[in-house]
């Protein structure tokens, strides 16, 4: 199969690929920033940090 | 992901944490991405002056406004866009090096962030003061597209993933919100380009044909505003076609408009579900490849709603609520830098124009719904003028 110029380096990794575990842990790392995010934001505000 | 990246990731893993690998690795594709995003757009804390939102500001007020509308933001200019477009010009002029590509990859945790985040964005107690029967034709418009446009893409045998881009984009009035659907229908990115392109084109059409079609009906002012604001495309299509009709309506139109854009995530998050349960009833399909991979609906979907709900009930007061989307403005930024330089130009235009005709079809049924409804709604009294 032709090799993705734009997306697979010579290894075979292609960045565009998500699936599998690595998917699940790319979603997990995801929802964690973005709930520490938010929470923080939110509770400085609360606190009437801005 | 071929079956030896999946391997050589197992082996390797440690934690979840393993899905960022070492900072050594990733750091030339997080540059690279930092980069165009600073350059795309004027983001938080960054006082970087030569940017192409700026780029476009300027030649906007050279242009002058259309209809009281900037021509960029007619061509749907905006924090996912910019990126995207800086992306697909340097990844197709000077190619994307080997050693961005890990950094890259980090396109597929920010999307889950950057979603999540949109979350406290959609209040929808603001769409309440614009009364029943508005919000009724705003909520029915949005499923009745989204459903019209599935149908065409069996219909005209299109590729589910790219008609289901097309259904979220066309049904929301947001051509971004296809960029949202992309990791949950599992399209590819020249799909998405595709789609979007056409969603784009099709909303200048409509602001073009809008007045005309309906002057004939002599609809009060108001509606017009309401019809311009569900009917056409993204806000400034929408608006110019409304202030092309009449002053009145133009005002109206950023009324209504609220309506349109609170309910927005239910647009997207509709489109996955009808794909995904299509998918789990018929596993074997070959035809059937939207959400092929997804085999639980997605927890951060789930986080995502429960935002939007604790949104819905005024957790996040206003500064934080700007706050947060300042973040998603980098976040979705960084994501699209990453986006535009996997698509090639060939690609998308190798994606055929099959998607427009889809997206022609549905937009142009849907105008022709909402003129009906609305002429009905008058003649009956449930909307007073």
């Amino acid at each position: 199969m032709e090799r993705n110029q734009h997306t697979t380096d010579l290894d075979g990794f292609d960045y565009m690929a998500n699936s599998g575990i690595e998917e699940k842990d790319r979603d997990l790392s995801g929802m964690l920033i973005a709930l520490i995010i938010i929470a923080v934001l939110t509770f400085f505000q609360y606190l009437g940090l801005y | 992901m071929n079956n030896a990246q999946a391997i050589a990731y197992d082996v390797r893993r440690k934690s979840f944490l393993t899905s960022l690998y070492t900072f050594r690795e990733v750091l030339p594709g997080l540059l690279a991405m930092f980069f165009i995003a600073i350059f795309s757009n004027n983001l938080a804390g960054v006082p970087n002056p030569f940017t192409l939102e700026n780029l476009f500001q300027w030649l906007d007020w050279v242009i002058g406004p259309l209809n009281h509308q900037p021509f960029f933001q007619i061509l749907n200019s905006n924090f996912v866009w910019n990126p995207i477009l800086l992306g697909l010009i340097i990844g197709n002029i000077f190619g994307v090096p080997d050693s961005w590509k890990r950094g890259l990859s980090y396109i597929h945790m920010l999307m889950p962030l950057g979603i999540i985040m949109l979350g406290p964005h959609f209040m929808i107690f603001h769409a309440f003061k614009l009364g029943f029967w508005p919000i009724l034709i705003i909520v029915v418009s949005l499923f009745l597209t989204a459903t019209v446009t599935l149908w065409f893409t069996k219909l005209f045998r299109l590729d589910d993933r790219h008609g289901s881009i097309i259904a979220g984009g066309l049904s929301t009035g947001d051509p971004h919100a296809g960029v949202i659907l992309m990791p949950l229908i599992k399209a590819k990115g020249y799909q998405v380009m595709n789609a979007s392109i056409g969603v784009i084109l099709f909303g200048i059409i409509a602001m073009l044909i809008l007045p005309l079609i309906a002057a004939p009906f002599n609809i009060p002012e108001k509606y017009m505003g309401l019809v311009a604001a569900v009917g056409v495309g993204n806000g400034s299509q929408s608006l110019y076609a409304a202030y092309a009709s009449s002053y009145e309506a133009g005002r109206y139109a950023y009324w209504f408009d609220v309506g349109r854009h609170v309910i927005m995530p239910a647009g997207f998050i509709y489109v996955f579900l009808v794909m995904f349960i299509r998918k789990l009833r018929n596993p074997e399909d070959p035809n059937i490849r939207a959400t092929r991979g997804i085999n639980k609906f997605p927890v951060w979907l789930g986080v995502f709603i429960f935002i939007w709900v604790l949104a819905c009930l005024h957790l996040f007061k206003e500064p934080a609520h700007h706050a947060i989307f300042n973040m998603v403005k980098w976040d979705f930024s960084l994501a699209a830098a990453a986006l535009g330089l996997s698509i090639s130009f060939r690609d998308i235009i190798g994606a055929g124009v099959r998607g427009f005709v889809v997206t022609c079809a549905a937009g142009l049924l849907r105008i022709v719904f909402l003129l009906a409804a609305i002429l009905l709604c008058i003649k009956t009294g449930l909307l007073t003028v």
